[in-house]
């Protein structure tokens, strides 16, 4: 592979494509249905975030995305290929060209250095030389606000942050179009959270890059996304933060506002005995 | 960059050791010869080998000399069995061969016993003067045969 | 008792999908080794993990493995006045049997678990997706060094194991009970021969390495992305491989001799 696009500086173009779209997807582990129906749309270039109670399946939701597991029924368009139906690793990995992920605990191989995790997509699927790979890893890491004495450490001198900071470097140092982020804010105090949200806003708003985030921070959800997915035990809701606000449904807006009415608490619990689900969730909370 | 160069001879080196462990036990231990070439190949023809097994030792006065190759029946029906020696030593045209026994029940091997002719063994030859292997259980046969002979008289 | 059958079957079952998923899995191993390029650098390093650090254990056990074979043998074979065919004795029992699978053993708690307990962890914290979702096949880049590494490091841990314990007989055998040195390294080479003993044993120590590499990689690819996951598939690593050690070590010994 060769980069799709030159080094992007400002004002460069938006990449072309990044549009994600989920049709009747359906998604169970051995008897516990994860995923029921869901039908949702991420617009490109935009940023979506998907939030949720724990147990609803956002994470799965992006690992289906990704093309590391496959849904038992309905379809994954990542530009139109489906990705649910791909059988072929080398299709596969075609449409991963595309997409970048950020995992929740950054995900870096923990044998190797920063500057080294960062090359490594580079030196795997690049035809670039030395210089090139350093010039462009180099280039990513003062995106993400890493100095260049930072290059040496292993993950494990890391704080969280800067994990989270040189996972970002990794996902978008091949320049895709659609990077899936999963819970960005987790085990972040609020300052680096905040720094890490206006980094990502940054990326997006500099690269064109779709971000389809997890999160269940809602004060950032509300400030970053431009298009919401909340997923509810029994439904899903897709809207934009201000249609969402004050959605009819409580439940939605407590997810988005950290504020919780305690009446709800009743109809949840009823709601985990009709639709009944697997042991594992009854302990699902969404405050 | 020192750290790393530093793991890569200690690795090195345990290859190395790992390596010369193998070869001492194949070449060393178990005997393999690399050129084969160089020893004295003699034969010898015994009566009763009895025991007697490939890579056993040959010894002159008790120090290892070579060792036995191979053993199979001429067409006499006696043994023949293949040796190896040490060409570095000559041995007498009129060295005699013996099966031994460490202790008891021990290893079989063959002893030489070298003798006084001028003319040496060269590869190929064959021992004419061999004493086979003491068997035990004929020995006692026989002591008991020659004390009944004797009360007879 | 129908309960008891047809859990019975379903074990049966579970162990012969098992059995065809790891074969699977070698086959993979296999395909991405064909494939270069060879990562030196990780293969390396793996040999130092497996091979370096599993010296320490190795040595002694192999000289205290001679040691008390030689102290063993030497009390039976005086029995018999046979004291001088003590070298032979051990050399046999250590380069044909003791050597390759106490090594097998020892390398399987020492450097398999280590193997499936580090794949696991990097299962757990999501290392390997993100390679798969940078379109790095990780069995290319976890698997194939450390399988490689394990597979090489078996015999020459093996012929390390076996020279210490031959060096334990001989300080038992000669500085202890007095034995002849000469009559000790005598016995040793009339008796142990290179294609029965020596080859058979290395090879077998091979095979080992190639049983351990699958198991423990097999392990830790499969295991759950938990903690309880993790421990689990490494207690079951160590369980697999030594008791494939164990099992095979009987049949490669019977159809070697045929």
């Amino acid at each position: 592979m060769v980069l799709t696009h030159p080094i992007s500086v400002d004002g460069a173009p938006r990449p072309e494509g990044g549009h994600v779209v989920l049709e009747g997807v359906r998604m169970e582990f051995s008897d516990r249905v994860i995923l029921r129906d869901l039908d949702c749309d991420f617009p490109a270039g935009k940023i979506s975030i998907i939030c949720g109670g724990s147990g609803s399946g956002k994470s799965t939701t992006l690992r289906l995305i990704g093309g590391l597991i496959r849904p038992q029924q309905g379809h994954i368009r990542v530009d139109g290929i489906d990705v649910a139906a791909l059988r072929r690793t080398s299709e596969l990995e075609k449409v991963r060209q595309k997409l970048g992920m950020l995992f929740q605990k950054g995900a870096l191989l923990d044998s190797t250095n920063v500057f080294d995790n960062v090359a490594f997509p580079l030196r795997e699927r690049t035809k670039l030389d030395g210089d090139e790979i350093s010039a462009r890893v180099r280039e990513c890491l003062l995106e993400v606000g890493l100095k260049p004495a930072d290059e040496r450490l292993l993950p494990s001198e890391l704080s969280g942050g800067m994990v989270k900071r040189v996972a970002l470097a990794r996902a978008i140092v091949t320049e895709p179009v659609i990077l899936l982020v999963d819970e960005p804010f987790s085990g972040l105090d609020p300052i680096t959270s905040r720094r890490i949200e206006l980094l990502l806003q940054k990326v997006n708003k500099r690269s064109g890059i779709t971000m389809i985030i997890v999160s269940h921070d809602p004060g950032s959800t509300m400030r970053l996304a431009d298009h919401l997915l909340v997923m509810l035990p029994d439904r899903y809701v897709q809207g934009t933060p201000d249609e969402l606000r004050n959605h009819e449904d409580p439940r939605v807006t407590s997810l988005l506002t950290h504020e919780v009415d305690d009446s709800i608490l009743e109809v949840d619990h009823m709601l985990d005995t009709v639709i009944q689900r697997g042991p594992t969730d009854l302990d699902s909370t969404w405050a | 960059m020192g750290r790393l160069a530093i793991r890569n001879f200690v690795v090195g080196l345990f290859v190395l050791v790992g390596l010369a462990s193998i070869a001492y036990l194949s070449l060393s231990v178990g005997g393999l010869s690399v050129g084969g070439g160089d020893g004295l190949t003699i034969y010898a023809h015994f009566d009763d080998i009895s025991g007697l097994k490939p890579l056993a030792k040959v010894t002159v006065a008790g120090v290892k000399v070579g060792e036995v190759v191979e053993i199979d029946l001429d067409d006499d029906y006696r043994a023949r069995v293949e040796m190896t020696l040490d060409a570095a030593l000559e041995y007498p045209y009129d060295t005699s061969a013996s099966i031994i026994t460490a202790g008891i029940l021990g290893d079989k091997y063959v002893e030489l016993l070298i003798g006084g002719d001028d003319k040496t063994f060269i590869d190929g030859d064959t021992i004419t003067f061999t004493e086979s292997a003491l068997v035990l259980e004929r020995l006692i046969g026989k002591l008991i045969h020659n004390t009944s002979v004797g009360d007879g008289n | 008792m129908l309960r008891l059958i047809s859990a019975v079957g379903e074990r049966s079952a579970r162990s012969i999908e098992q059995l065809g998923d790891i074969s699977i899995f070698g086959c993979q191993i296999v395909k991405c080794f064909l494939r270069p390029p060879l990562r030196f650098r990780p293969f390396v390093k793996e040999l130092h993990k497996l091979g370096v650090l599993s010296l320490l254990i190795i040595g002694i056990s192999g000289l205290a493995v001679g040691m008390v074979l030689a102290l063993q043998g030497y009390i039976e074979l005086s029995k018999y006045g046979s004291e001088s065919s003590l070298g032979g004795f051990v050399g046999i029992v250590l380069v044909r049997e003791l050597g390759p699978v106490l090594t097998g053993l020892l390398v399987t708690g020492r450097a398999g678990s280590a193997t499936t307990a580090e794949i696991g962890t990097m299962v757990a914290s999501e290392q390997l997706d993100g390679l798969r979702m940078m379109s790095v096949n990780p069995i290319d880049v976890v698997v194939v060094p450390r399988a490689l590494a394990m597979i090489l490091v078996m015999p020459l841990l093996n012929a390390i194991f076996t020279v210490l314990g031959l060096l334990g007989g001989w300080l038992v055998g000669v500085r202890v009970m007095g034995l002849d040195s000469g009559a000790y390294i005598g016995s040793l080479t009339a008796s142990v021969g290179f294609q029965e003993d020596v080859a058979s044993g290395l090879l077998k120590s091979v095979l080992f390495g190639v049983l351990v590499a699958l198991v423990s990689t097999y392990k830790g690819f499969n295991s759950a992305p938990t903690s309880e996951g993790v421990s689990h598939s490494t207690t079951m690593c160590v369980v697999t491989a030594s008791l494939a050690i164990l099992v095979s070590n009987y049949f490669f010994t019977a159809l070697w001799g045929m």
